[in-house]
């Protein structure tokens, strides 16, 4: 029963995840000296994009956005992928890890 | 597991019709008292294995969602309290754990965990190993998706027997965000080992829709239910437990990369089987 029910689980996975596997308007956006470039990025609204997070900095980073409903970990060195929307117009404001040694990175996604 | 099945030895229901000596001994009821004492001790019996049965979940449970972020590390405390009839509070769960977000699609939580249930008292519950895995991303596919593998082992001692033996539980988590409501659902598959009371695949489920009002607030509605007993997986609908209710939840940020989640939820139980209340706070703090 143990198996049977294993077996359903994962079919039920991939039954769900098979028909979504397709390709995003992709966007970058670097971390460099603690800052987000760009800082303020646009993307289309109604659409599902994905933004690659690339940390050039030594030391980790965070994205974190309650509006976008999304927080990341970005080890140094490393290059992570988000996924979000289809977003209504608005700006959606994220930030970065809080430093000791100064504010954190903020940015802003805006949707138009 | 969250979502523990429970036993209890039931009181003795003679003790409720006995009279007390001067000096506090328990004296048998006489002869003439007989059918009266029968009758009453029925009554109390029935009672008592109506609250143990409404009583058999956890009152602490709590939704597991399928996000993970790796590097966080959160201190958890759980406490919940459930009620039926006029048998306020009769049991309360408790637990405190330590989890790690090892991975971007893995995390870990250890939890040691109590209960109190009168008349028994407060004890040493269990230790769970509790694993989330995050599949994919959040917004990849239209439902985000991760899988529970939780490891219960019981404590057991003279003072509190266990009879279900040790656990595992698995299943899928769910949720999909539209807007600001966000609608979570869980199906939970456990088997016990080593035990004699629940030889069944077990079934549970979580679900959850709430209201992404703001950060600090958010309101929603979540619900419980277990469809098994100890030797059907899937049993009458009377003989199941399931349970609904409001939930406010949200986080405080704090300086320092730390933060404060709670969330305070009081459920109604719908079948016999349920608790009749189920009053439960959650807060985890995270660093």
């Amino acid at each position: 029963m143990l198996v049977k029910s294993g077996g359903m689980v994962l079919a039920l996975l991939t039954l769900t995840i098979a028909p979504a596997i397709s390709a995003e308007p992709e966007f970058v956006i670097q971390i460099k000296n603690h800052q987000f470039i760009p800082a303020e990025l646009r993307i289309p609204t109604g659409v599902k994009v994905q933004i690659v997070l690339d940390n050039q900095d030594d030391t980790p980073e965070e994205f974190e956005s309650y509006s976008l409903d999304r927080e990341k970990h970005v080890p140094p060195k490393s290059r992570v992928t988000l996924f979000i929307g289809p977003l209504n117009a608005g700006r959606y404001v994220y930030q970065g890890e809080d430093r000791v040694d100064g504010p954190a990175a903020l940015g802003v996604i805006e949707a138009r | 597991m969250k979502c523990k099945l429970v036993h209890r030895r039931p009181a003795n229901p003679l003790v409720r019709c006995g009279r007390r000596t001067a000096d506090g001994n328990l004296r048998a009821p006489s002869a003439l008292n007989v059918g009266c004492a029968t009758r009453r001790a029925c009554v109390a019996l029935v009672l008592a294995l109506g609250t143990e049965n409404a009583l058999a979940v956890s009152a602490d449970e709590y939704l597991f969602t399928p996000t993970v972020t790796q590097g966080e590390r959160e201190i958890d405390w759980l406490f919940g309290t459930g009620s039926s009839g006029i048998n306020t509070n009769a049991q309360l769960n408790t637990g405190l754990g330590f989890g790690l977000g090892v991975t971007q699609h893995w995390f870990t939580e250890l939890d040691i965990k109590y209960r109190r249930q009168s008349p028994v008292g407060t004890s040493l519950d269990a230790f769970e190993w509790e694993n989330t895995l995050q599949i994919g991303e959040p917004g990849q596919w239209p439902v985000d998706i991760g899988m529970v593998f939780n490891v219960e082992k019981p404590y057991a001692s003279s003072s509190s027997p266990k009879t279900e033996g040790w656990s595992i539980r698995f299943g899928p988590l769910l949720q999909k965000d539209i807007g600001k409501v966000q609608v979570n659902f869980n199906l939970l598959i456990g088997r016990f080992f080593q035990g004699s009371e629940f030889s069944a695949t077990q079934l549970r489920y979580q679900s959850q829709i709430k209201y992404r009002y703001s950060q600090p607030l958010e309101v929603g509605i979540q619900a419980f239910g277990r469809l098994s007993s100890g030797g059907q997986t899937w049993t009458p609908y009377s003989e199941q437990v399931h349970r609904v209710g409001p939930v406010v939840l949200g986080r405080l940020v704090l300086p320092g990369e730390r933060s404060l989640l709670y969330n305070i939820a009081f459920l109604i139980g719908t079948t016999a089987h349920s608790p009749d209340r189920t009053l439960r706070f959650q807060a985890e703090y995270e660093f």
